[in-house]
């Protein structure tokens, strides 16, 4: 562009800054998005190879092993290792990746050309590698935290984790608690105001949608695990008893910690149905069926999901009736998750399959998230439950959710908005090579989880027998997830063979149809040279098809007028 | 994924419960599994379909050749089949709601403990279970199972403490289980005969089933309680009526009754426990000559922790709550044994000294360093001789 003469008097603090400064001092969302991107995705790495020592360490049973180690990792090492990969995944890596790519995404696809509150994005962004940072320092001073990412007490209490690395973990999670709040304002407040001219609320992308739904869920929830957390470390530092048998309870560290930790599933899932709902109508080139549905129905499951927490606890102790309650909760809410696999499947009908990366990612988590849904109403089931819960089982079920779904989803937005992100498309060959190794690996590590589960092995177990017949099953699943690990090392791969020779993009290279692609690849500081005017859902086919008027018969205004 | 179905038909053989490898021998453990045999035929039923259908459409819209972006016939929804898959599953999730709630009715704990029901108080401690045989007298049977060890059950005044004997049960009666935990959360779970029920301090959680096979099933904690969580194993032993009652009269109290014991107070009795559970079995130790060469807190002590006990209870680690980084640690002690883990003058009084011998009394009745390699038997007179030359901290 050219350049903008700059008088002499401009104030100081315009100051632009260059190279690694730039990335510092930056407010502008499309850095401050990749910043996310690149920080969870190493967060990502490094809670995966904790998976992998896990899952080699369980390859095969071990006898007597009890009181001394036995395997690859001692107990408390191991211990450490699932408490850190649960809490990685979850608060460093699915959680913010999502806000990454709101951050990039929400005001391109808005038209708007930045967020609402740029520094409050920024600063949001700076707690995430300081308190992830914070949560693994416990590993140079006697060990992280090591009681399980759930963190009951009184086992995370003082008495039974005198470690620092326990109280580490409070505060990186109340780091990252503020850090999704704050986050959560700004995504709201950008989407409610800031939206271009024509851009009403029933012509918003999916993905937008998706987005402020979650920011409302986690506007809700993460305040009380905010409390939570400041009770338990008032417990271990100053003597309170919050969470102590007869002055306190247990059982309200457990309330409270799934008030806000079921939410947080749905925190992690919904944005991902948004990019589904993105990237299955463009590599179909049909639009998405039944758009108000799909909306609905994720306004349907992130309501419920604040009502179904209990199901956390029904081998713990809550009334009957309250089962009875969160029972039918849990089970009602697999309807709306239905209505979304169906219209996920209406859109692919009678389409025009073009199997892109991103494509394959997107079928994947279908397939994958129906068997995650399915294995959850086993959970929903009380009297099931029983058998099922703490075992296995739900290792399986809560990856099937996860990883098979929000991870999948992660992929396919990866693989849909990098040569929007970098100006370069990823490359196809090794792309197919990447996800093929992932949804193989996957399935192979944790199908037999279920019944890994259902033969009596118990969750967080450091050793089994060999007289119980678990060694084949885990075998099984300790191969799949090494093939997942090098299926995920060929996306790094893919990153930097893309980043240094990958083909050009161009500004709309999957001929697509929300408003990112009306810019260029990567779009300039200002986003867009003049804001863009929208008249339907899909206002950049309109632009292909140069039509410049409204459009009745697409998006939310008349659905079903095909 | 059909595969993996024939697998596990594989791994569970023909049993009258294809999809699940449990094999259940009481009441509540069957309804249970007919309940998960239920919701595994719709499963697999609506899996069948739905992914049947998502693979069908991935390969029958493959796109046309040389025709990239030609665009279909756009369709934006459907409000009939919208309205039908929307109900459809409210009809599946109605059904199961209606058998859930059915097996739940079946199945709960009445408030009414039946006349000829056995009680058992079970606690869960780190690491072992103990249970506590509740009758009209009080608790007359203690047992502990530390999945490990000989099997042996010892008299005490007021009954009998069983070591790694199992819980035992009657055939075809009524057991009532009173579940809480000690220390931290566990989880009781006998897949065999019912869910699982967790053990909360501060909690009780009932659980009653009918066992109807002779057997031995195993327990398992399913609940992470802590680095030796794995193997906080146990077993339940299902036996005749009359084997039962042979175990029982083998082993129940003919002294003295004990006090009454409510199910909370015998759930916190642990630190008032009465008798050390194998001390018959440990013998006596060695007489030790204490008196011979000063031993001070800084100078012998401090090193022989820092040499053996390090790995548990020095450096910021402190299981069992115990911290043997300085003086004050000791004072204080566990949370296993309340107050100092010795007494000034008398080594034999003092579990610091009695946790280092072989088959050492309460608590938890490892001897440390657990695992070993132990102390030899001059480090064992260093620790005698410190406590006897008054436990200084000098």
């Amino acid at each position: 562009m050219a350049s903008i003469a700059v008088p002499a008097h401009a104030p100081a603090q315009h100051k632009r800054y260059t190279g690694l400064l730039s990335w510092i001092t930056t407010t502008d969302h499309k850095k401050v998005g990749i910043l996310y991107l690149v920080t969870t995705f190493i967060f990502f790495l490094v809670g995966g190879l904790m998976a992998e020592v896990i899952r080699v360490h369980l390859a095969a049973p071990h006898d007597n092993c009890y009181p001394a180690n036995c395997g690859i990792v001692s107990q408390d090492t191991y211990d450490q290792l699932f408490t850190m990969h649960g809490s990685i995944m979850i608060f460093l890596w699915i959680i913010p990746v999502w806000v990454g790519f709101a951050n990039f995404m929400l005001p391109l696809m808005i038209g708007a050309r930045d967020m609402a509150f740029p520094r409050l994005n920024a600063f949001s962004y700076w707690l995430i590698p300081i308190a992830g940072g914070l949560m693994l320092t416990g590993y140079f001073q006697g060990g992280m935290a090591n009681s399980g990412w759930t963190a009951y007490p009184p086992l995370s209490s003082k008495l039974y984790s005198p470690g620092i690395g326990q109280d580490y973990w409070i505060l990186g999670l109340h780091l990252l608690g503020i850090s999704s709040i704050m986050g959560a304002v700004n995504i709201i407040v950008t989407i409610l105001t800031l939206r271009t001219r024509g851009m009403t609320i029933w012509r918003m992308p999916i993905f937008v949608w998706t987005t402020l739904i979650t920011a409302f869920l986690t506007l809700v929830t993460s305040p009380v695990l905010a409390a939570n957390l400041a009770m338990l470390l008032m417990d271990r530092q100053y003597g309170t008893h919050f969470f102590t048998k007869g002055t306190g309870d247990p059982v309200l560290w457990q309330y409270l910690f799934w008030f806000y930790s079921h939410p947080a599933v749905y925190i992690m899932i919904v944005p991902g149905f948004g990019v589904i709902s993105e990237v299955l109508p463009v590599f179909s080139r049909k639009p998405i069926f039944g758009y108000r549905a799909i909306v609905y129905s994720s306004i349907a499951i992130a309501s419920f999901g604040l009502m179904v927490f209990g199901h956390h606890m029904f081998a713990s102790t809550i009334p009957l009736y309250a089962r009875g309650v969160f029972m039918t909760m849990s089970l009602i809410i697999a309807v709306p998750t239905g209505v979304k696999i169906f219209n996920w499947l209406g859109t692919i009908w009678g389409g025009h399959l073009w199997y892109t990366t991103a494509m394959l990612f997107a079928l994947g988590f279908l397939v994958q998230f129906l068997i995650g849904g399915i294995t959850g109403v086993y959970l929903a089931v009380v009297p099931v439950d029983f058998q099922l819960t703490d075992t296995y089982f739900v290792v399986a079920h809560i990856h099937y959710v996860l990883f098979g779904g929000s991870v999948f989803a992660i992929f396919a937005a990866f693989y849909y908005w990098f040569p929007k992100i970098t100006g370069r498309l990823l490359n196809e060959r090794l792309g197919q090579i990447n996800f093929w190794l992932m949804f193989i690996g996957f399935n192979v590590a944790f199908m037999p989880q279920h019944w890994l589960g259902l033969m009596g092995m118990v969750r967080r177990t450091y050793a089994y027998p060999s007289g119980r017949n678990w060694g084949f099953l885990n075998m099984l699943s300790t191969i799949g997830a090494l093939i997942l690990g090098l299926g995920v090392l060929f996306f790094v791969i893919n990153f930097f063979f893309s980043m240094a020779l990958g083909r050009r993009a161009g500004s709309d290279p999957w001929k697509a149809n929300t408003l990112e692609w009306a810019t260029t690849s990567p779009p300039p500081a200002y986003n867009f040279d003049t804001l863009p005017e929208v008249y339907s859902l899909r206002p950049v086919r309109d632009m292909r098809l140069g039509r410049r008027v409204p459009q009745p018969n697409e998006g939310g205004e008349d659905v079903h007028n095909g | 994924m059909v595969g993996m179905a024939l697998l596990a038909l594989a791994l569970t053989g023909c049993s009258p419960y294809p999809f699940s490898p449990i094999k259940p021998v009481g009441l509540v453990a069957r309804q249970d599994d007919n309940l998960y045999e239920i919701v595994s035929i719709i499963a697999f039923g609506v899996f069948a379909i739905v992914g049947g259908l998502i693979i069908y459409a991935a390969f029958r819209y493959r796109r046309p050749r040389n025709r990239a972006y030609e665009e279909p016939r756009q369709v934006f929804g459907n409000t009939p089949l919208e309205l039908t898959w929307t109900f459809i599953p409210i009809l599946i999730v109605g059904l199961l709601f209606a058998l859930a709630v059915q097996t739940l009715q079946a199945t709960s704990v009445p408030d009414k403990i039946p006349q000829d029901a056995v009680v058992i108080n079970v606690i869960g401690h780190q690491w072992y279970w103990e249970y506590n045989y509740v009758s009209d007298r009080g608790v007359t049977i203690r047992g502990v199972d530390y999945n490990q060890g000989p099997r042996s059950c010892t008299s005490y005044a007021g009954g009998y403490d069983c070591l790694n004997d199992g819980m035992h049960i009657p055939l075809n009666r009524t057991v009532v289980l009173r579940i809480t935990g000690n220390d931290v959360q566990h989880g009781w779970w006998v897949p065999a005969l019912a869910g699982k029920n967790e053990a909360i301090p501060g909690h009780i959680n009932k659980q009653q089933f009918v066992a109807d096979k002779v057997g031995t099933y195993y327990a398992v904690c399913s609940y992470f309680c802590g680095i030796y969580h794995y193997d906080m194993l146990a077993y339940v032993v299902v036996q005749s009526e009359a084997e039962f009652q042979r175990w029982l009269s083998r082993t129940q109290a003919v002294s003295t009754p004990a006090p009454a014991n409510t199910p909370a107070a015998a759930a916190t009795a642990q630190a008032a426990h009465p008798a050390p559970v194998a001390s018959a079995a440990a013998g006596a130790p060695a007489p030790v000559n204490t008196s011979a060469k000063a031993v001070t807190f800084s100078g012998d002590m401090e090193g022989l922790f820092k040499a053996h006990c390090a790995s548990c209870h020095l450096n910021g680690v402190a299981l069992g709550g115990l911290n043997l980084s300085n003086y004050q640690g000791l004072v204080t002690g566990g949370n296993v044994v309340a107050g100092s883990v010795f007494k000034a003058g008398d080594h034999a009084k003092s579990v610091l000294y009695t946790i280092v011998q072989a088959n050492p009394p309460w608590p938890g009745g490892n001897r440390m360093p657990l695992g070993g390699p132990y102390l030899d038997a001059s480090q064992i007179q260093t620790i005698a001789a410190w406590i006897d030359q008054g436990a200084k901290n000098n």
